[in-house]
Parts: structure tokens; C-alpha cells; sequence
């Protein structure tokens, strides 16, 4: 029954295996995880001397660099010797779960003695994520803001220029609307001429006319001159209620068309703005000078943490319930998995603690833990926390974050203090505004950042003491703005600014005050205001002369089709006044005629009898 | 010319002094893999009784080959019998939660519909497909053999001296 050789076979391959795994494992393993790190981080990641027993289930390297994808020849972390064992049972279940893993001496900012920097290939773009759309917003922001350029003001900026780039949608727009309204005042006309007032008019002056009071000598005269005017009347009223409901009908119209005419102030106006946008004036406001001084550097620095955040939640698989819809269509062999979910059993990979220690700078030293990340949260009921911290002669950091997919919401929370940062030969500011580094400077950082689903609500406050700026590296050749600029920030000595980010992800607002803002907004209005303000007239000045002769021909237009209309109206208003005014004239008349006989016949009665 | 020689050997197979049962087996096993996805642990214990067990192991790849050719064709009803017994299957919901969660089991890979489907197709197969073979080994042994060797283009083969080269090229290499 036994197949020997095959036996035998068998046994030959698993202790090639084994020896395969021995020897070659440390090495793939080592390529694997360094592959798959670069492409995660975008940037070079790279592990010394990688060891793995598959007997005592043991993984630990020499030393692990991490290259910061921002600067490729400085590493974001680095780390010494590292070692953690999985635990053996849940590996049977393909289930990956470490106990603690300690970090030691784990520094930043180190630099590289080789380029991290990796071309990777561009991967198809899916769907962006709520947080890549929050970052786009946030990119798009900063580069719509007007960028403060100096050069900007020491040369002419020639308002013809800016114009001749523009595409004034206005008079197009003018023109379209004034050939609509004409169609529409065309149709009022016609519909106020059906109503026939004029010809009416003189047929029914001519009845009312035609009965003459004075030539009634009997009643049945008055009786039958009664009937006649009564009929009169009658067609007065119709002729008044068709009048009315004419006028009705067209005042209603005409006064929805009024819409449509405050537009044209609106198509100017947006011809202005986008003259404005594309002039990229600076607005010298208070609220703009803090943005335009620290805020591509705050943004840039959010960014970064938010792409962290995004990955987590890439990397967060988050198990399905098995009330999962089936799926019509699956790739040939691959089927459809289904999940079962149950509380209170591992899940599928688990580091429970992470133990890291290592020095931020050379006067801090800091350790702490990231604790439980996992691939399923609610399997183990508890969130991924990460607390970090130390304490220097100076300086302080404590770094405090939660990561809660617990109850299908993906919920984060971050707060950092760090007090007391060197801030020696650092640049603050990617502005021209202030271009020089500090020479000295101690700097305080209070930030938190949370979010909750689309929803991002941040707040940054940073405080800089006895700021000395550093000018022996400035240029000579400055110009007159540089000079002025520079001569004002000699002056500072202390910067803090609060930066606030808040909305949902597709509608992201951000705002930064500064100590500077009233400062340089006051001292550069004063410096270049009035260049801004000139240009802005001219600019202004430019976009009404292209509109106005349109906007004046409309406005003309339009009067004297409402004038022309109104006047038609008044017209035939009084002319059926008038005649309800000869009726009324027709109806005493006969009323005075009855009674004048009703007298003469009662005297010949009377007569008769005596 | 691999597809020929596994013909050939397959016919030798039927002719051979291998059992009915040992050829049946064989292809049963052959059938399972080549019906359900090759990257699973049951198709890894298989192959392990096809090296351990002394069954047919020329039938086996035959088999295999052949359901792995039109397995593809039944892929989404693998699917749809998968997601049944699955998830439409209410009843055992309770064990395959049990399951999924348990050493070893847990990593097989059950829990994919395609994989159920074609393992629990294959199952359900495994016993007539068994009496089937072995039945029609011997029936092949029995009436078809002698036929077949009567076949003037099996004598003409025989015959040629191509054959002669092959045959005893063969009776070295056994």
C-alpha cells in the first residue's frame, strides 16, 4: 500500500526545504519586507543583516532605515538591533500575533550615506480616499492663495497685459439676454393689442353718444334707453376685466425677467474677480499675511500627517460580516471570500506592544509605545494608542494618538506638545516675506488633530521666544521692499501664530493668525497699497470700459420697452375710465328724464280728476 | 508531444498489471485537483497521499490535467453553490464560525466560495467517479484491449521500426 520511494521522496524534499528555509529565508525575507517598505514609504527602506528561526519563530535585524521620501539623503527612522517572537499556535491558523517588540534607540533626522530615493512606477489612480481629497483641497488652497512676490512690485505690472489674457464673458452674455427680451416684450406687445381698447373704445363712445336724453318724451323711451346703456355697461365691465387680467399677466412677467436683468451685474462682476484672480494681487489684509507667511509650511507639515493617517486606514482591513453580498462576477479561481466574524478570538495579524526608545534630539531622549495594531479592532475590543514622551534639560515632547475603528466609524485623535525646541538656523517661513533662517530661537508647539470619518477638525499653536534672525548670509543687491522687509523683521523677537483646519473632507477650511499679521499688513499697506489699490483701478477701470457701452445699451433697452408698455397701458386705462365716465354721465341723465315725467304725467292725472 | 506520451502512457495504464482500484483512486484524486483551486491545504494533503500511497500516479496527472482544463467553465458555479452552502445555508453558520477560528481549518481557505464549491462538488463526485473508473478499467481490460490491438493502424505502428527503437528504449529505461 506504502509507495516507499515516494516515501522517501518526500522525506528528501521537506529537509530541502528546511535547508531552504535555513539559508535562503533571512535573505527573502530581507528583500521582501524591504520591497514592500519602500513601497509603502515611496522612498528607499533598508534592513541590515535580517534573521528569522522558523524553529524558535524569532525575527529580529541589526538595523533598520526608514529614508524620508521628502529629503532622500536623511533617514526618517533608524533604528539599532531589533528582535520579537510570533506566537506559535495562532500561526496554524494563519494568524500572526507578537507579544512585544522592542524598538531600541530609535532616531530621526540621521543622515544617509547613500540616496534613498526610488523611482517607482505610477500606479493607476483608483478612488481617491476622503483624506487624498482632503490634502488636494488643502494643496489647491495654498496654491490659489495670491503669493506675496516681491518682484511683482518693482516692476510695472501692465493692467492691458492682465486683460488681454481675459476671456470677458459679459457683453456676449448682455447681448444673448437683450435678443431673449426682445421676443419676450414683442409677445407682451401683441398680447396687449389683442385686447383691442382702441377699436372698442370708439365703437362704444359712439353708442354711449348716439342715445340723446333730450329727444326722450315717453317713459317707454327711457325704459328702452335704460336697457341700452345697462348693455353698454356690460361690455365696458368685459372690456375693463380683460384690460385687467392683460395687465396682470404681463406686470407678472415683466417682473420675473427682473432676475434675469440683476444678472448682468453679476456676469460683470464675476469678469472683475476673474480679472482679479488672474492679476494675483495680494490682498494686504491682517487675515492673509499669517496664511501667506507660515501657512504653506503648516499645510505641507499637515499633509504629511494625514497621508500617515490615510495609510492607516488603507492598512486597516476592516473584517466584513458574513451578511455579505454576493458578488455577481469573481476573477477565474479566486471566488469570493466570506467572513465569519467572532468576538473574542484572534485576529488575523496582532502586535500587541511595541516598545520604542530613542532620542528625537541630542538633548531629548524619548520612549514610549504604540499598542495594538491589528487588523480588526473589534475583535479585540480596543483601539491602537500610541503614547510617546520624554523629558530633556530643554526641551519636552509628549505625543499622545488613538486610533478607533472599534465601532465601523474610523475615528482618530492626536495631540502634541513639544516645548522648548532649538530652533537655531531654521527657516520658519517659505514666504519672500521673511527669507532668512533664525540664529536663534526657542519654539513651542500645542497641536491636535482629530477626525472622524470626512470630518477633520485641527489646531495648531506655535509660540517662537527670543527669535534672532540670521542676515550674514542675506544678498547684498536687495531691493527696496527686501530692505524695508528685512529692517522689520530685525524688530521681532517672538512669532506665534494658530493655525486651524476644519470641515468635511471635501470642504476644508483653513485659517492662520499670526503676532505679524497687523504688523506687516500695516507696514506693507503703507509700502505697497497704493501700487495694489492703483492696480486694482486700473484693472477695474479696464473691465467696465470693455462693459459699459453693453450694460448702458441694455439699460436703455430695457427702459424704453417698460416705457413703451406702460404708457400703452395708461392709455387704455383712461380710455375705459372715460367711458365708464360718459355712462355714468348717460345713466343720471335717465334718471333725471324718469323723473321728469313721472312729474308732468302725474300732474295731467291729476288734471283729469279735478 | 507531452500531451502524446500521456495518451500513450495512459493506455499502457489500462493495460498494465495496476489494479482496477489503484487507477481509480488515482483519477478520483486527480479529479480533486484538478477541479478546486491548486493553492489550498486539502489539495496539499492529497498530494501528499499521492506520493505516500502507492495509487496510480500517471492516471492522477491525467485526471488532474483533464478537470483542470474545463474546471475554469464551472468557476461561477462553483461560486454560486460556494455562496450557498456559505452564507444562503443559515444552518451552519454556527460551524463555520467555529471553524474558521480554529488551527489549521482556519487557514484552509474554506471560507472561499469557489473552493467550497469545487471541494464539495468534487466530494459528492469522488464515490460514483471511483466505480465508474474502476468499472470501465475492467471493462477496457476485458473487451476493448483485444479489439483495439487488432487495429491494423496499431499493427502497421507496431510493425514499424519506430516502435522497435521506442519499445526498446522503454524496456531500458524500466
Amino acid at each position: 500500500m506504502w509507495r516507499k520511494k515516494g516515501i522517501i521522496g518526500l522525506l528528501i524534499f521537506v529537509l530541502l526545504v528546511f535547508a531552504a528555509i535555513y539559508f535562503l529565508t533571512d535573505a527573502w525575507l530581507e528583500s521582501e519586507i524591504e520591497d514592500n517598505g519602500t513601497q509603502a514609504v515611496g522612498a528607499k527602506v533598508e534592513i541590515d543583516n535580517l534573521r528569522f528561526s522558523l524553529l524558535s519563530l524569532q525575527l529580529g535585524w541589526d538595523r533598520l532605515q526608514v529614508t524620508d521620501p521628502a529629503n532622500t539623503m536623511t533617514n526618517m527612522v533608524e533604528t539599532d538591533s531589533c528582535e520579537f517572537n510570533f506566537d506559535f499556535v495562532p500561526l496554524l491558523s494563519g494568524k500572526v500575533i507578537v507579544e512585544d517588540f522592542i524598538i531600541k534607540n530609535v532616531r530621526n533626522g540621521t543622515p544617509r550615506e547613500t540616496d534613498g530615493r526610488v523611482e517607482l512606477p505610477v500606479e493607476e489612480d483608483g478612488e481617491p480616499s476622503e483624506i487624498d481629497k482632503a490634502i488636494t483641497a488643502l494643496e489647491k488652497d495654498m496654491e490659489d492663495a495670491a503669493i506675496l512676490n516681491l518682484e511683482q512690485f518693482t516692476r510695472k505690472v501692465n493692467a492691458d497685459s492682465i486683460l488681454a489674457l481675459l476671456e470677458i464673458k459679459s457683453p456676449q452674455k448682455i447681448d444673448s439676454l437683450q435678443k431673449s427680451l426682445t421676443q419676450k416684450y414683442d409677445s407682451w406687445n401683441e398680447k396687449i393689442s389683442n385686447i383691442k381698447v382702441d377699436e372698442d373704445y370708439k365703437r362704444i363712445e359712439k353708442k354711449i353718444t348716439a342715445i340723446k336724453i333730450d329727444e326722450i318724451k315717453r317713459a317707454d323711451q327711457v325704459i328702452t334707453a335704460v336697457n341700452m346703456v345697462t348693455q353698454i355697461k356690460k361690455d365696458v365691465d368685459s372690456l375693463r376685466n380683460l384690460f385687467n387680467e392683460t395687465q396682470k399677466e404681463v406686470r407678472a412677467e415683466i417682473s420675473q425677467t427682473g432676475n434675469s436683468i440683476s444678472l448682468v451685474d453679476d456676469w460683470i462682476q464675476q469678469d472683475y474677480q476673474s480679472a482679479m484672480s488672474k492679476a494675483k494681487l495680494p490682498d494686504l489684509s491682517a487675515e492673509n499675511i499669517g496664511q501667506m507667511l507660515f501657512g504653506k509650511k503648516v499645510v505641507n507639515n499637515l499633509n504629511n500627517y494625514l497621508s500617515y493617517v490615510d495609510k492607516a486606514r488603507e492598512y486597516y482591513s476592516y473584517v466584513e460580516s458574513d451578511e455579505v453580498d454576493k458578488e455577481e462576477k469573481t476573477p477565474r479561481l479566486e471566488g469570493q471570500d466570506i467572513y465569519f466574524y467572532k468576538q473574542n478570538v484572534d485576529p488575523d495579524f496582532w502586535l500587541k506592544n511595541i516598545e520604542l526608545s530613542g532620542a528625537a534630539t541630542e538633548m531629548l531622549f524619548l520612549n514610549g509605545n504604540v499598542k495594538n495594531i491589528v487588523s480588526d479592532q473589534r475583535l479585540i475590543g480596543q483601539p491602537t494608542s500610541i503614547n510617546i514622551g520624554g523629558k530633556g534639560i530643554r526641551e519636552s515632547l509628549q505625543f499622545d494618538g488613538i486610533l478607533n475603528y472599534l465601532d465601523g466609524n474610523k475615528k482618530e485623535e492626536f495631540v502634541l506638545k513639544y516645548n522648548g525646541i532649538s530652533l537655531d538656523g531654521i527657516s520658519l517661513s517659505d514666504s519672500k516675506l521673511m527669507p532668512n533662517n533664525l540664529q536663534k530661537g526657542l519654539g513651542f508647539i500645542d497641536a491636535n488633530l482629530n477626525l472622524n470619518n470626512d470630518e477633520i477638525f485641527g489646531e495648531i499653536k506655535f509660540d517662537a521666544k527670543d527669535v534672532i534672525f540670521d542676515f550674514s548670509n542675506s544678498e547684498t543687491n536687495l531691493n527696496e521692499a527686501e530692505k524695508f522687509l528685512q529692517n522689520l523683521i530685525k524688530g521681532v523677537d517672538n512669532i506665534n501664530f494658530t493655525a486651524k483646519i476644519e470641515g468635511k473632507t471635501n470642504n476644508l477650511k483653513f485659517s492662520l493668525k499670526s503676532n505679524l499679521d497687523k504688523l506687516f499688513a500695516d507696514n506693507l499697506k503703507s509700502m505697497l497699497g497704493d501700487e495694489v489699490q492703483k492696480l486694482k483701478n486700473q484693472i477695474n477701470e479696464k473691465v467696465n470700459n470693455e462693459v459699459t457701452k453693453y450694460k448702458t445699451q441694455f439699460d436703455g433697452f430695457v427702459d424704453a420697452q417698460k416705457q413703451q408698455l406702460d404708457e400703452k397701458l395708461a392709455k387704455y386705462g383712461l380710455q375705459l375710465d372715460s367711458l365708464n365716465g360718459l355712462l355714468e354721465g348717460k345713466f343720471d341723465g335717465l334718471e333725471k328724464k324718469k323723473k321728469e315725467l313721472e312729474g308732468s304725467l302725474k300732474d295731467k292725472v291729476l288734471e283729469k280728476i279735478f | 508531444m507531452f500531451g502524446l506520451e500521456l495518451l500513450a502512457k495512459l493506455i499502457k495504464v489500462l493495460r498494465s498489471g495496476d489494479t482496477p482500484e489503484k487507477i481509480a483512486w488515482g483519477f478520483c484524486f486527480g479529479m480533486i485537483l484538478g477541479l478546486t483551486p491548486l493553492l489550498s491545504l486539502h489539495n496539499l494533503i492529497i498530494i501528499l497521499i499521492l506520493i505516500v500511497v502507492n495509487v496510480n500516479l500517471a492516471t492522477a496527472i491525467f485526471s488532474f490535467i483533464l478537470f483542470s482544463a474545463f474546471a475554469y467553465l464551472f468557476d461561477p458555479l462553483f461560486h454560486s453553490f460556494g455562496y450557498f452552502l456559505l452564507v444562503d445555508l443559515t444552518s451552519l453558520r454556527d460551524f463555520y464560525t467555529t471553524i474558521s477560528h480554529s488551527p489549521i481549518i482556519g487557514a484552509s481557505r474554506f471560507n472561499n466560495t469557489v473552493v467550497m464549491g469545487s471541494l464539495v462538488v468534487s466530494i459528492i463526485l469522488f464515490v460514483p467517479m471511483y466505480f465508474l473508473v474502476k468499472r470501465g478499467v475492467l471493462s477496457y481490460r476485458e473487451k476493448l484491449e483485444p479489439k483495439f490491438q487488432k487495429l491494423k493502424i496499431v499493427q502497421v505502428i507496431k510493425g514499424s521500426k519506430f516502435y522497435e527503437l521506442y519499445d526498446k528504449v522503454n524496456s531500458w529505461r524500466s
